[in-house]
């Protein structure tokens, strides 16, 4: 990979073309986020005192480990690429199934964190909801949408990395063609970036 | 294009892992440090959170590995970024 392939050189695909386009609706991505984070900056400052009262609110230690969780499956994706151009297939597949769970560990703190919110009437519809100051349902519509904008990723990468694992299975895979490995790990390593910047906005600035 | 194909290492991988797993501690420690919502609580937060977003990309996406055409790309696509966030400022402040 890496090397642009001469015409005519009999191989009939190209590493760098697949991986551009993936870069390229990356950026995609960042702008679908980058205008939520827009969006964010403005009502922060225009109901500063709302967001700050619903933010004391958040659960750190479960934001923590979800960060954790999302920066040590970001290692075990680029090890199991790494483990993949090694030519070791068997630690490679073993590394993405760990992501997987990772990935479910993930979501199944989400869950957690989300029915308590739930249970305490704090989602759009319910009337303690309803009755809370316009910022402070705007800091927790941000935070639903946001990060459950983001579990959506975090649910797609995972079938993704199923996916490798069959393709790696079938031999499409191989040490020699890692291209879609790579991209998967792209789109993974993405949803971790996005992650890194969520935790502080929505946790850490309380 | 590179001429020489560089390998990524598990080792490198950890380390990535082991500056990341320091800067997570960091900035929650520096937000009880700097008191949540102050302008340096802000900024010390989304700059770690930059150091951090920069490992990522440069390690694990293997941007260091990677033309230089990509840096240019990513280059552009904060380029585009800073514009928006400094219109929008600029216009809700002097509105």
């Amino acid at each position: 990979m890496a090397h642009y392939e001469i015409p005519n050189s009999g191989l009939k695909r190209d590493d760098e073309g697949k991986k551009m386009g993936m870069w390229l609706f990356l950026f995609t991505e960042v702008l679908l986020f980058g205008g939520l984070f827009l969006v964010y900056a403005m009502y922060r400052f225009q109901y500063f005192d709302e967001f700050k009262i619903v933010a004391e609110h958040m659960d750190i230690t479960l934001g923590a480990i979800n960060t954790v969780i999302l920066i040590a499956s970001s290692l075990t994706v680029a090890m199991s690429i790494t483990a993949m151009k090694k030519g070791l297939d068997n630690v490679a597949v073993l590394l993405i199934i760990i992501t997987i769970f990772l990935a479910l560990s993930f979501m199944v703190n989400k869950y957690f964190e989300w029915s308590d919110h739930i249970h305490h009437g704090l989602f759009p519809g319910f009337d303690t909801f309803q009755h809370l100051e316009r910022g402070e349902g705007m800091f927790l519509f941000l935070y639903y949408f946001m990060t459950g904008l983001h579990g959506l990723h975090v649910v797609v990468g995972a079938v993704l990395l199923g996916i490798v694992i069959k393709r790696i299975m079938l031999g499409k895979i191989t040490s020699e063609n890692i291209v879609f490995q790579e991209n998967a790990g792209l789109y993974w390593h993405l949803v971790d970036l996005i992650w890194i910047y969520l935790f502080p906005l929505f946790y850490l600035l309380h | 294009m590179s001429n020489h194909e560089h390998t990524p290492s598990f080792k490198s991988d950890l380390i990535t892992f082991g500056l990341l797993m320091l800067l997570t501690a960091i900035t929650i420690w520096a937000s009880y440090a700097t008191g949540g919502t102050t302008v340096l609580a802000v900024l010390v937060a989304m700059g770690i959170a930059t150091v951090k977003a920069t490992l990522v990309v440069r390690n694990f996406m293997h941007i260091k590995y990677d033309d230089v055409i990509y840096r240019i790309f990513i280059g552009v696509v904060i380029i585009i970024f800073a514009v928006f966030i400094t219109l929008l400022a600029a216009d809700y402040f002097y509105r």
